[in-house]
């Protein structure tokens, strides 16, 4: 009996342990894999990240553009008993009205964005109402500009959902956006982080963009053309600065201005320094200088008489502002004579003045890395008038940017090579390591070294006693450029007599460049002249600029040598 | 030597059973605290990633405001309210260090030398 009851205990204990096993080999083994998966869905969760937007660093890698951690507002309606009470605790923190902010929350839908990209303090006082669960927050990125509007139409902007708008934003958007990715981390029973590494699949933060902009400089450069465009109650100015010998932009800047955090004004927006054209008037004459001298059609020796004050081209009068006499070929430039101009490109012929015109890169995009630039216009000598040579000769009749005219003066003032000109300098990823570097591209030589030392000493004179542009003299250093006075189209086709584009480019020091600059200033009113509304905000930002650079005064007029003799 | 087995094996194998049963326990107590310290570890790994990450939101608030604080035209209206200007071309002097002069070191005529400035 008791040896029965033995053997029946073996076998409810031997099954027992049968039992078991099989369980287990069932879990283990023939369920292994859904119930790993199970587990490792508990416990591990994957978390998407969004994002992140490059920035944007100035030559220096100070910020000029990048992102801030913001948080958005959403309602969820399904879960609103009374809207209308929950509106009336959300209205002041919203830019709705409590109306609408009451239909929305309305709405049978279980997610409405109520407010995007919140401040902090919003958000704080809004946690504060303890609305939860019928609002939530969820976390977003806001572009940011520190320096504010400073160099606005360069940098452009971004639209709500962080894809660029405008300007660098919107031409690098791709390099800039960034991907999401999915990042796992543990999780305990009751949903606390386990960390496992910090198993990244990567960064999700774009790459960033180092431009060849100086934020000192583009300082300098906005305040003054502000100022002029303030004193003369012009409609918009333009300037440009830039290093001959290499194509870098070291500043640009268009006025009136506007805010990239809140771009209000469309028609603010444009870089007008690429993508708008003008007639360049005078400043043009130094393309057909450099013509005439490379082809040697003409010696700066050479005399024209301008004492009739007009010229008949093509049945059309062209006439000085101002009655010269017989003046030189380098006088004809210094005092920016109309007649004498004409003759020199009568000497040149329109096909050799159009073949120098392209050559200097007018006509075509000078293949900068801004957005929106265009070509200007420039017709082909077989569809010239019998004017058309005179009108080419001082300014008219040829429409460009102005990147375009000062990237042609950068070929004058380096010895003769145009340069591509350009404004991002290094793409680098997240870890500051560089992705793509962007280094001086020559695209020709259009002049020879004699005919750019040539020409440059004849724009010297421009500034200097007896030019048109004295005001662009700059303390300590020379200064070589041209003045430009055009009138403006009317809308009947006839040139105006009362809207003007006043414009001056030029170089410094010219005997050895380090900046080209140009100011272009839009229907100045009370006065038209380029030596006297343009000439002086270019002496104002090349004195500036000289001294943020330190270039010495010449002859080393304000070097203080010191040593430390013991 | 037969003798010698006879005296040593039997009280070897009284030893060699709690020392197994030691063993085997202290190595299970072993591999639970070594998992309890992970799981403590992983926790404390969380904790300081999630710090780590806010710490690096408020550096980058705090890097961002910094460049707004010291932006060319804040600073610029802050000299003008202290009544500062710009220098005139005229005004400004640059500093170089004439390394023609020698400077005597411990008896040594040293050429130049870094500007002390």
């Amino acid at each position: 009996m008791n040896k029965r009851r033995v053997t029946f205990l073996f076998i409810i204990v031997l099954l027992g342990f049968l039992s078991v096993t099989i369980r287990l080999v069932d879990l283990m083994v023939l369920e292994h894999e859904r119930l790993a998966e199970r587990a490792h869905n508990q416990h591990v969760k994957m978390e998407s990240i969004k994002p992140r937007r490059g920035a944007i660093y100035d030559n220096r890698m100070r910020e000029l553009a990048v992102n801030r951690k913001v948080e958005s507002l959403y309602g969820v309606p399904r879960e609103i008993g009374d809207p209308a009470l929950v509106a009336r605790k959300l209205s002041p923190y919203v830019r709705m009205s409590d109306r609408t902010l009451v239909k929305r929350l309305s709405l049978d839908k279980s997610f409405v964005w109520l407010e995007r990209k919140l401040e902090d303090s919003a958000v704080q006082r809004i946690k504060r109402l303890n609305l939860s669960p019928q609002v939530g927050f969820v976390p977003e990125t806001r572009r940011t500009y520190p320096k504010g509007s400073l160099g606005a139409h360069v940098i452009g902007f971004v639209n709500m959902d962080n894809k660029g708008s405008e300007g660098l934003e919107l031409k690098y958007d791709e390099i800039l956006r960034g991907r999401s990715r999915q990042r796992q981390h543990g999780m305990d029973a009751h949903g606390r982080a386990l960390s496992n590494g910090g198993l990244y699949s990567g960064s999700t933060m774009g790459d960033s963009l180092v431009l060849t902009l100086d934020e000192d400089l583009q300082y300098i450069v906005e305040k003054e053309l502000f100022n002029a465009v303030k004193k003369w109650k012009a409609s918009s100015a333009v300037s440009i600065l830039m290093e001959p010998d290499t194509g870098r932009i070291l500043a640009m800047a268009v006025s009136p201005t506007f805010s990239p955090e809140r771009p209000d004004k469309p028609e603010h927006w444009r870089n007008r320094a690429v993508t708008d054209v003008y007639e360049p008037g005078s400043t043009f004459k130094s393309i057909l200088a450099a013509a005439a001298l490379e082809e040697s059609v003409a010696r700066p020796s050479d005399r024209f008489d301008c004492s009739k004050g007009y010229i008949e081209v093509g049945g059309r009068k062209i006439r000085d502002d101002h009655r010269h006499k017989v003046l030189s070929f380098a006088e004809v430039i210094q005092k920016s004579s109309n007649v004498g101009a004409v003759k020199i490109a009568q000497r040149l012929g329109k096909n050799r003045f159009y073949g120098y015109i392209r050559s200097f890169g007018f006509g075509a995009k000078t293949g900068s890395d801004l957005p929106g630039e265009v070509r200007g216009l420039l017709r082909a000598p077989e569809r010239w008038s019998g004017s058309s040579i005179g009108a080419l000769a001082v300014g008219y009749e040829v429409a460009v940017t102005p990147l375009q005219l000062l990237n042609a003066y950068c070929a004058i003032a380096n010895g003769g090579v145009l340069m591509r000109p350009y404004i991002v300098s290094e793409i680098i990823d997240a870890d500051g390591r560089t992705v793509r570097s962007f280094s001086p591209k020559p695209i020709r030589r259009v002049i020879s070294k004699k005919t750019s030392a040539i020409l440059t000493g004849i724009l010297e004179k421009v500034v200097q006693e007896g030019g048109t542009a004295v005001r662009a003299s700059v303390l300590g250093n020379p200064v070589a450029g041209k003045t430009g006075t055009a009138r403006k189209l009317n809308s009947n086709g006839r040139y105006s007599r009362t809207r003007y584009v006043s414009s001056f480019v030029g170089f410094v020091p010219s005997d050895k460049p380090r900046l080209a600059i140009i100011v272009v200033v839009d229907e100045p009113k009370g006065a038209i002249y380029g030596g006297e509304v343009a000439a002086p905000v270019f002496r104002n930002i090349a004195e500036h600029a000289l001294i943020y650079l330190n270039v010495p005064r010449e002859n080393n007029g304000n070097i203080l040598l010191v040593s430390d003799e013991r | 030597m037969p003798k010698v087995r006879k005296t040593v094996i039997p009280s070897m194998r009284i030893l060699l059973k709690p020392l197994a049963v030691m063993l085997l326990c202290s190595g299970v107590l072993s591999l639970i605290w070594i998992r309890t310290r992970v799981m403590e570890i992983r926790y404390e790994i969380g904790e300081l990633e999630k710090s780590r990450t806010e710490l690096l939101t408020e550096q980058k608030r705090l890097i961002s405001h910094k460049n707004r604080l010291s932006s060319p035209a804040r600073i610029a209206m802050r000299a003008s309210r202290l009544g500062l200007t710009l220098p005139d071309r005229s005004n400004v002097y640059m500093v170089r260090y004439d390394t023609r002069v020698v400077r005597v070191k411990n008896g040594k005529r040293i050429p130049g030398g870094s500007p002390k400035l």
